[in-house]
């Protein structure tokens, strides 16, 4: 029942309507990537490669995580369909479960079609760094995808919350003086890629992805800390939605 | 099958059912009560959907919130008219049957079978947006029964069918009820119910207010005057001639002139002599009917009993 739960969730999820608006948007990272390589022409490709995945690509996958997550159970409540899942002989974890990691294979599905995509643009030397990239972007989509998903358990319409986490405090919390840097996702990331220290510059834009927390997280404390975050996350929501109700509130007589 | 002890449920301070103890067996069973009484809520509160505040609701003696064991004797057929609405009737049938824990091919033929029962076998390919009311009611149906449960929980499903649509529901509930299988049909009109069963949870304000035969309902009723309104463009002929009926104790007329309203003891008598008196004595009634003929009535009553 978990395997179909998830089979068909997946499918449900990467049906071609919603692909297409995914892949346009991984076109359009391709034509921008090109463009930009070819108004630079004294800029290396990985450079802009850099720029692009640090900047661009984290902040898709989050738009994709916050996107899925909420279709996890969210979705499902706000649809009223809640009552056909909850009312058949399957435990509720392995319904969350299933339904996750559906939406954790879509995010990276879609993170991994953009890489693609902007490697592909960038060209050259961009390709060496696409497998460590590729590996961070996997990362993230369990553990973004695991997060938004407990948010949506514990909060009704949460798509705010999670669009302010993505763009806001992800943004803003790995730059802020001090040891902040450690309460973010992204932080973990850029320390899985090390892009801080590939990139030489070390601009101010690269700051802005979260470049400075990388000079301090190594790969394995970034790796540990992802699989650490997501597990808890999904043991929580696991536990949350076991005991909880979810019920569309406008029926409720 | 089912049993309810002091079950209540609270909405923070608003009661959605309050100390309800009941038990529910095989047969069909109508949980009667108007809108907002609390019926949505208790069948909520039977398929584990919520948790009661305080009380008990068991199935076959297992507590219900979150046993999947409890949802495999269970067959949901919800009030919402929400679907995945891109589906086809017979995936999401076969999709619900995958969840219950058959087989592609044994839920593929699962389906089948009860799409055929519902009357949806030849319309069942096209998408559930493109579906009437009617034909949503059915696809409804089909998934609660399609892992062939020991109840069945419905409700309101009479809404939104024609006339011969609720007659083919009717019956197969019937049939179902036949197999032993225990029903639960929610509804707010008496008169659905009264052709479905004899055997009522009457539900007011979350309250249980009476269980056991309609029957008692009904002589309930008779034991306070009904009230008739009967139409006719002479009303003082008709009134002078009522009210030497033996069994009609008073008559009011409508202040537009058009029509009285008379107040009798024996309904089924008074209702048997007015065709007697249009025939036989040409008396000019145009028509009748009565205001106690609803639930409203009937909840007034049994509240000042």
């Amino acid at each position: 029942m978990t395997l179909y739960l998830f089979q068909s969730t997946l499918a449900d999820f990467l049906r071609p309507r919603r692909l297409l608006v995914w892949t346009v948007l991984a076109v359009v990272l391709f034509v921008m990537g090109r463009t930009i390589v070819s108004l630079n022409p004294s800029s290396k490709p990985d450079a802009i490669y850099l720029l692009m995945s640090n900047i661009i690509l984290y902040r898709i996958q989050m738009l994709a995580a916050a996107i899925f997550a909420l279709q996890v159970i969210g979705a499902e409540v706000e649809q009223k369909t809640i009552v056909y899942l909850l009312t058949r002989p399957m435990p509720r974890p392995q319904i969350l479960l299933a339904r996750t990691l559906a939406a954790i294979v879509a995010v990276a599905f879609i993170s991994l079609l953009s890489l693609l995509a902007v490697a592909t643009a960038c060209g050259g030397a961009s390709w060496s760094q696409v497998p460590i990239d590729a590996a961070a972007l996997v990362a993230g989509a369990f553990a973004y995808t695991a997060f938004f998903t407990l948010i949506s358990l514990f909060i009704h319409k949460a798509m705010t919350i999670c669009l302010m986490f993505a763009f806001g405090w992800e943004t803003g919390i790995p730059n802020l003086p001090g040891n902040m840097f450690w309460v973010s996702i992204n932080s973990y990331l850029t320390g899985i890629t090390q892009a801080a220290k590939r990139d030489a510059t070390n601009s101010a834009i690269s700051a802005f992805a979260g470049g400075r927390s990388a000079t301090e997280i190594t790969p394995m404390i970034g790796w540990a800390a992802m699989v650490g975050f997501t597990l808890f996350c999904l043991i929580l929501g696991g536990y949350w939605f076991n005991n909880n109700e979810y019920v569309a509130r406008e029926d409720a007589e | 099958m089912i049993q309810l002890q002091n079950a209540s449920r609270w909405y923070g301070q608003v009661m959605g059912v309050n100390d309800v103890t009941c038990e529910i067996g095989p047969g069909v069973t109508a949980l009667l009560g108007m809108n907002g009484a609390g019926k949505s809520t208790l069948m909520r509160l039977i398929t584990g959907q919520m948790q009661p505040t305080t009380g008990s609701v068991m199935v076959d003696g297992e507590s219900v919130f979150g046993n999947p064991n409890v949802y495999r004797k269970l067959g949901y057929c919800p009030e919402i008219d929400d679907f995945y609405e891109h589906w086809s009737g017979r995936k999401f049938v076969t999709h619900l049957a995958r969840l219950t824990g058959f087989s592609a091919a044994e839920a593929k033929s699962r389906a089948e079978r009860v799409l055929a029962e519902v009357g949806m076998a030849d319309r069942a390919d096209k998408k559930i947006a493109g579906y009437s009311k009617g034909m949503r009611q059915r696809i409804k149906l089909a998934q609660a029964m399609v892992h062939d449960p020991q109840a069945i929980l419905l409700d309101e499903p009479l809404n939104g069918l024609d006339p011969v649509g609720r007659r083919e529901f009717i019956n197969l509930l019937g049939d179902l009820a036949n197999q032993g299988k225990t029903i639960l049909v929610s509804s707010h009109i008496l008169f659905e119910v009264e052709q479905m069963t004899r055997s009522i949870l009457l539900l007011n304000r979350g309250r249980l207010l009476a269980s056991g035969d309609l029957g008692v309902i009904r002589e309930l009723i008779d034991k306070y005057p009904h009230r008739v309104r009967v139409e006719s463009h002479e009303p003082r002929r008709v009134a002078e001639r009522l009210v030497s009926l033996p069994f009609v104790l008073k008559v009011e007329f409508d202040p537009r002139g058009d029509a009285l309203e008379v107040q009798t003891r024996e309904p089924g008598k008074f209702y048997d002599f007015i065709p007697q008196l249009v025939l036989d004595e040409n008396l000019p009634i145009e028509g009748f009917s009565s205001p106690d003929n609803n639930l409203e009535s009937i909840f007034g009553y049994l509240v000042e009993a």
